[in-house]
């Protein structure tokens, strides 16, 4: 069973994708901020992780950062409902700025579950290692 | 008599330089007034900021405390950190008020205190939990420190009005000095003519036309056209009345002012010149003036004058009393405020809209992680309710709900200038003229899309998909002021915004744009509504028919791309709103070119005779040739263009429309051109499709036909081919291969 690590400060949405996840047979582990995630990353090894950049301005992007860091090869996917433009200046896209992060993927909130679900196959997909040419 | 009148002459000339020297200098000090104001709005703009950024680290440390999540110190850090920011530019804008800056002086101290309160607090929470917090809230020290901060921002805000009262009333003394002054140079002109009077009856009773007095009469009627020259050019109103109100006189800008002439108003009674509601006040004035001696006239006061045409606006009225015979005159002094008072408006709400926008930008936020969760399990529950449909049916009501829901959010993001732009360099004509045919497809039939476009504007720097969704905005909104049918004209041009522009718009950069104006004719919108009109949730439409975010949207756009947007209309004419976007390459921080450009495109140097009956279609098709290269004859039909061939002008290649009015269409055209001019090489355009031409047997094997509407690169590839094809063939015919059936088709 995959294992996914669900990093959001509200509550709400950590439930609701926590449900439609483990509908789908994932296991979940839910984080509501920054420290928990990290802790639960200290913890156990995850499959993928998504990651909410839950502050405004640029040091939002921390969070991305960091969680790419400590674990690099585990795909992340990073969601916001914060759009990242500046008043008065055509805005840098926050999509490309969390990529060059780290994140593998990007969703802007509001998503349903079936979008978050394709984003995972397809990063779980990119993923895995490639075994039909071992099995060649 | 004569040393009288000598005394008169040097006396009023004397006179009439002061009276030039307070005039000029009453209107510098005029003018520095209206700068004074906009700087004093700015330091009220960067208090209440201040204000703002201490509540924002109140609130993200109480969001802390409660909850002792991380997540909520997020405005406590940006305010710490945009704090000393907006302090120094406070302090900056003070520089010449030691008063103001010693006070902020003392707000840096208790600010500092005051942070260094909440972070003390965020420790202690970080240590001991929240029990151990509570002894220190209890404290409430913060809540003191707080009130001494807001006491010190009012107190710093009053002195800047104070100091605005100050500026105004050293207008005013400037306005009595120079009253004075009017009120010296009337009478001496009443006292001139009167020695006038004495001395030409003198003379004549003396001796018969003495040549020195001749003189004298002569210089004292100079100096009296010089005074009342002086008046009459006098940049401000002035206007004399008589002790019951009748108008004695009225100069040449109070003819401008009132759009009176001067002979309609001479012995009216000044009430004229006052909308209804001043006029008994005015009565009671004049009263008091004259029983009590009550002089309220020593300062000016600002009321409200009425034109000729009913219409009202703001002066400032200084008024003087004098006595001319024994009864009592007045001078007013009259200094038109509409352009100051429109500075102090439009400032005002350019704030509104900031504040405004913040709060959208915020709330938005909160939306996206509520609809997350909304449109999300509203999906989850459908899924697996497809055993109930009923219940499924609920659920996708739901899900239906928050989608609305995310849409208006977008749009709330839109005006709060929040949202990802992608601006490129942008051909405002190409990407208008494509809307036009969008447009007439869209709108109501009885709509009519016309373009009017100017051909030389630079590339603007914008996000087109969000410039066609601010067009459309738009004109949706213009059909709905059409109920009854109506035209909508879609206009570019080049503008330069100056100061004079700016001194009306204060939040707009001078500079050049590129202007899109949209025009319609429909019932126009009252001042009440254009003040408006660019709020969010303002709408004049029934409740359901209009978010009111569409106008909102099309604001925090053309903001966001340092644009400017404005509203002209007139109620029962229309309406027009113009966006103004930045030109590419002038203040565009990243450009990210997308579009071709011209030099990859094939070029020519022939001469083209353009065939086009639409005049607009005509000159785009103009522009564009002589941009690739080409010299360009037009013609506006058929039987023009035969005229112009026969008429032995050098034409290399023929590019006519298809369908034409006047009898000869693009095929017949080009036939009877191949017989003037054999091998000449022929490119048609239509805007039918191709299909259609075909079915109509009218599409012939071999021809190059390019489709409206087209591209560029379109129009200068297809160009080359048809001069390609045609040397191929006339090489051909020059080694007198014989032709066969199907190249004779080609032709």
């Amino acid at each position: 069973m995959k294992r996914i690590l669900v990093v959001d400060d509200d509550p709400l949405v950590c439930a609701a994708i926590r449900v439609w996840l483990e509908q789908s047979g994932f296991a979940v582990v839910v984080a509501d901020g920054g420290q928990t995630g990290l802790d639960a990353l200290a913890r156990s090894t995850f499959d993928l992780m998504i990651v909410d950049i839950f502050m405004p301005h640029m040091h939002g992007f921390e969070s991305v950062r960091v969680f790419h860091q400590r674990a690099p090869m585990v795909p992340l996917i990073a969601i916001s409902g914060y759009v990242f433009a500046e008043q008065r200046t055509p805005a840098p896209d926050f999509l490309r700025m969390a990529l060059e992060l780290g994140a593998t993927r990007c969703l802007r909130k509001p998503f349903t579950p079936k979008t978050l679900l394709n984003v995972i196959d397809m990063c779980l997909l990119e993923s895995e290692p490639p075994t039909i040419a071992a099995v060649g | 008599v004569r040393s009288k009148l000598y005394l008169g002459l040097v006396v009023s000339t004397t006179l009439a330089a002061a009276l030039i020297v307070a005039t000029l200098w009453f209107g510098t000090v005029l003018q520095s007034d209206n700068a004074w104001v906009r700087h004093t709005l700015e330091v009220r703009k960067q208090i209440s900021q201040v204000g703002n950024l201490l509540r924002d680290s109140e609130r993200g440390q109480r969001g802390f405390l409660l909850t002792g999540r991380d997540s909520y110190l997020a405005p406590f850090d940006d305010a710490i950190k945009a704090l000393p920011v907006t302090l120094d530019a406070m302090t900056a804008l003070v520089s010449d008020n030691p008063q103001q800056r010693e006070a902020i002086g003392r707000l840096r101290q208790l600010i500092a205190a005051r942070l260094r309160e909440e972070t003390r607090a965020i420790d202690e929470y970080r240590a001991g939990g929240a029990a151990s917090v509570l002894a220190v809230l209890e404290a409430n020290e913060g809540r003191r420190t707080m009130i001494d901060i807001q006491n010190d921002l009012s107190r710093m805000d009053i002195e800047e009005n104070r100091l605005i009262a100050i500026r105004e009333s050293s207008a005013a003394t400037s306005a009595t000095l120079t009253r004075i002054g009017a009120v010296a140079a009337f009478l001496l002109i009443c006292a001139v003519g009167v020695l006038i009077g004495y001395s030409t009856r003198d003379s004549l009773a003396a001796r018969t036309a003495s040549d020195q007095l001749t003189k004298h009469e002569r210089m004292l009627l100079e100096s009296a056209t010089r005074l009342s020259a002086v008046v009459e050019t006098a940049v401000d109103g002035v206007i004399l009345i008589d002790g019951r109100g009748r108008i004695l006189m009225f100069n040449s800008a109070c003819e401008r002012l009132f759009q009176y002439r001067a002979d309609e108003v001479i012995n009216e009674n000044v009430k004229l010149l006052m909308p209804s509601s001043y006029r008994v006040e005015h009565d009671g004035y004049i009263r008091n003036f004259l029983d009590i001696g009550e002089r309220k006239s020593g300062v000016g006061r600002e009321v409200v004058g009425q034109r000729k045409d009913g219409s009202t606006f703001p002066m400032d009225l200084s008024a003087g009393e004098a006595k001319q015979d024994g009864e009592a005159i007045f001078v007013g002094i009259i200094h038109d405020l509409t352009e100051r008072k429109r500075t102090e408006e439009q400032l005002v709400q350019a704030q509104k809209m900031e504040a405004v926008g913040q709060l959208s930008g915020g709330i938005a936020h909160d939306f996206n992680n509520l609809l997350t969760v909304i449109v999300g399990n509203a999906e989850f529950l459908s899924e697996k309710l497809k055993s109930r449909q009923d219940l499924k049916q609920l659920a996708d009501d739901i899900g239906r709900a928050g989608d609305r829901g995310g849409e208006l959010t977008q749009q709330l993001l839109a005006f709060s200038r929040r949202q990802v732009l992608r601006p490129v360099e942008i051909e405002c004509n190409d990407l208008l003229e494509s809307m036009r045919k969008m447009l007439r497809r869209t709108m109501r039939e009885d709509i009519e899309v016309e373009t009017d476009f100017d051909h030389d504007i630079p590339l603007a720097f914008a996000d087109p998909a969000q410039l066609e969704s601010a067009v459309l905005n738009i004109a949706l909104n213009a059909q709905d002021a059409m109920p009854s049918g109506g035209r909508l004209t879609i206009s570019t041009a080049n503008a330069s915004l100056d100061d004079h522009y700016r001194s009306l718009h204060p939040e707009v950069l001078p500079g050049e744009y590129v202007l899109v104006s949209i025009t319609d004719d429909g019932q126009g919108m009252p001042k009440e509504v254009i003040e408006r009109a660019f709020e969010p949730f303002f709408t004049t439409k029934e409740v359901g028919k209009g978010s009111g975010l569409g106008l909102s949207m099309v604001y925090g756009f053309v903001k966001q791309s340092n644009g400017h947007v404005s509203i002209y209309s007139e109620p029962g004419l229309g309406t027009t709103i113009r966006i103004y976007l930045p030109q590419a390459g002038t203040k565009s921080p990243r450009p990210v070119v997308q579009t071709l450009t011209d030099d990859e495109l094939p070029r020519g140097v022939e001469t083209v005779m353009v065939v086009e009956d639409d005049p607009f279609v005509r000159s785009y098709a103009v522009m564009r040739l002589e941009s690739l290269g080409y010299s360009v004859i037009a013609a506006v039909d058929g039987a023009d263009a035969l005229q112009k061939l026969r008429a032995d002008l050098h034409v290399d290649i023929l590019f006519t429309d298809i369908v034409m009015p006047g009898g000869i269409n693009g095929w017949d055209l080009a036939d009877l051109a191949r017989q003037l001019r054999p091998g000449l090489p022929v490119l048609l355009t239509s805007g039918y499709a191709l299909e259609t031409l075909a079915k109509h047997g009218r599409l012939r094997a071999g021809a190059v036909v390019l489709t409206k509407p087209y591209r560029k690169a379109d129009l200068a590839r297809r160009l080359r081919e048809v001069v390609s094809v045609s040397q191929l063939l006339s090489r051909s015919l020059a080694d007198a291969a014989p032709m066969t059936e199907s190249e004779k088709t080609q032709l």
